[in-house]
């Protein structure tokens, strides 16, 4: 049986494995698999020294999406506008990696600014899906995910403010966790919609997935939104290294949202494996039932007037003085011009995405569409702490269909409606949410999704790993 | 249910100015046909009735203790836009 991360970390520490071993298979496989998958923006290649005895991850390589600040390492955030950024200072999960003795090994490819379900909208090229290199790895945190299904890494952060962690994990048959907001400090992450991003982990096992979490969660000073005290590492570290155990799932009740498995798009294998993986979890003693929340059907028009406000406001630095190419000299040139010739330097998702910001916040549509979303998600947490809480969980497919073709036309939002609803009510309300494999379909990989209350990431992560098992045997 | 919103050519106008991201002709017109196109998907929240409700903000933040702390990257800035240790940028008034 494959080796834990945490096993490969004790056995670096004691010195019966080479401490560079992980680093150099890593990128050897990353120079092999890249040219093809184009998973890195930027590969770190430079012998990292490890001098340390201990830590949590000494020599392990971890890849991390391109959206998150790397002290002296290229942060493009998949555009032309940061093509060359190198950032002053790290992100603070960047920090509390290297503290553990963990190599950043690459950034990785993703939708520019994170505005995107499939990677494609990245200025330096699409990130093909290794399981089938003519599919979508889904977006936003393309990269990332490709790199942990290829093989090229075992762990990789990206971020999730609608599904952009939980979607490739879901189409590239990996784990992903979208922790609870403020579980994870966002300090070093470029905005997008501040009060939905959270950084996360996605991996290839639940063990490993659950080990990262351990090192990255935790109270930062730093980022204003960060919760004191947070999540314990002491706790998350007893949770992550736990062997699974089925029995936690008796008498756990998992809640199935009707109009979700009956949504128009939804894929008919998708839908039967998903039942199939709910009879081995009720197999256990779950009980699973089904509810009707027609709202969820809306939740991604929602999702997307809080986003796009947000982002307006969010991307306003980008402007050639502040941040960004400064794609003109600012001589003989007044400061209007200055700003909306460097800011054409956006991608066209990126613009569509800020113009209609710029018009759901503007005079007279401000409370038509801005605050009535406010008052959707006070709504929503509402009809979902019904749903949630103790011992209570929804689940839903991690996607309602198989991953799409990597020429999708995604340019009509209303199409994607299968792939956000599922995916952005745990971005509206702060609630932690895990993507885990169940199998494949017709050679497509399918998966589950578990949302929970605010703060019970380690409770997810124990019934996650109960459930994998159950779904492997 | 309030009247269809119709973007037209003079919305995106003003909306690439408000953004301050100028335009081609041909994003220009590119940009209200999308526009138009996912305005109309996002009119669907206004079949919601949630007039009681409370707004939710998760962004409110928390104050750090008002003391002096090093920021991190003082030497931060590339030296092309410093001149005589200021920043250069374009000038802020018109003519």
């Amino acid at each position: 049986m494959k080796k834990k991360l945490w096993e490969l970390v004790e056995m670096v520490s004691d010195g019966t494995m080479d401490p560079y071993k992980m680093f150099e298979d890593s990128l050897q496989r990353i120079r092999t698999l890249d040219p093809e998958l184009n998973m890195f923006i930027t590969i770190n290649a430079e012998e990292p020294s490890i001098d340390k005895k201990k830590g949590l991850l000494l020599g392990v390589p971890v890849a991390i999406k391109d959206n998150i600040s790397t002290k002296g390492l290229r942060t493009t955030c998949a555009s032309k506008m940061l093509e060359n950024y190198i950032p002053p200072y790290s992100a603070t999960v960047v920090k509390f990696i290297e503290k553990e003795g963990g190599i950043i090994i690459g950034k990785t490819n993703m939708d520019e600014f994170a505005m995107g379900a499939l990677g494609t909208n990245s200025a330096f090229g699409p990130t093909l899906n290794p399981l089938n290199k003519t599919l979508s790895p889904g977006g936003s945190s393309s990269g990332s995910a490709a790199a942990v299904a290829s093989g090229a890494v075992r762990i990789a952060l990206g971020s999730d403010t609608g599904g952009s962690i939980r979607l490739p994990a879901a189409w590239t048959g990996t784990y992903g966790l979208k922790p609870t907001y403020g579980a994870v400090s966002r300090y070093g992450l470029v905005s997008y919609a501040d009060s939905m991003d959270q950084i996360g982990p996605i991996a290839d096992s639940i063990d490993d997935l659950a080990y990262i979490f351990a090192v990255i969660a935790g109270f930062d000073e730093r980022d204003p939104t960060s919760s004191y005290p947070g999540i314990s590492r002491k706790e998350a570290l007893t949770v992550a290294k736990e062997s699974s155990d089925p029995s936690v799932l008796k008498g756990k009740e998992f809640y199935v949202i009707k109009e979700l498995i009956e949504h128009k798009d939804a894929d008919e294998s998708m839908i039967r494996a998903f039942w199939n993986a709910l009879d081995a979890i009720e197999s256990e003693g779950a009980l699973v039932k089904t509810v009707s929340i027609p709202i969820v059907l809306k939740v991604p028009q929602v999702y997307y007037v809080i986003a796009f406000s947000e982002a307006s406001s969010n991307l306003a630095r980008f402007d050639g003085l502040r941040y960004g190419v400064r794609a003109i000299s600012p001589e003989d040139i007044d400061w209007d011009e200055f700003f909306m010739k460097n800011r054409s330097n956006f991608g066209w998702e990126v613009k569509r995405r800020i113009l209609l910001g710029s018009f759901i916040t503007s005079k007279g549509y401000y409370d038509m569409y801005y605050s009535r979303a406010l008052k959707i998600r006070t709504f929503l947490r509402r009809i979902f702490e019904s749903y949630t809480g103790q011992n209570k969980y929804v689940v839903t497919p991690g996607s309602l269909i198989p991953p799409l073709p990597i020429d999708y036309d995604a340019s009509d939002l209303s199409r994607l409606n299968a792939l956000d609803a599922p995916m952005v009510i745990p971005n509206l309300l702060g609630y932690p949410s895990i993507v885990l494999p169940a199998g494949t379909v017709k050679g497509y990989p399918s998966s589950l999704q578990i949302i929970g209350r605010a703060w019970s990431d380690l409770e997810l992560i124990s019934i996650s790993k109960a459930i994998s098992e159950v779904i492997r045997n | 249910m309030p009247e269809r919103i119709t973007i037209n050519r003079d919305t995106v106008l003003h909306l690439s100015w408000l953004a301050r991201i100028s335009l081609s002709e041909e994003e220009i017109e590119k940009m209200q046909k999308e526009l138009s196109m996912i305005l109309s998907y996002m009119e669907d929240i206004l079949t919601i009735d949630v007039q009681s409700e409370e707004s939710m903000y998760f962004s409110q933040g928390r104050l750090r203790k008002d003391e002096v702390v090093a920021s991190e990257g003082e030497n931060a800035l590339p030296q092309e836009v410093l001149e005589d240790k200021f920043v250069k940028g374009p000038k802020v008034y018109k003519g």
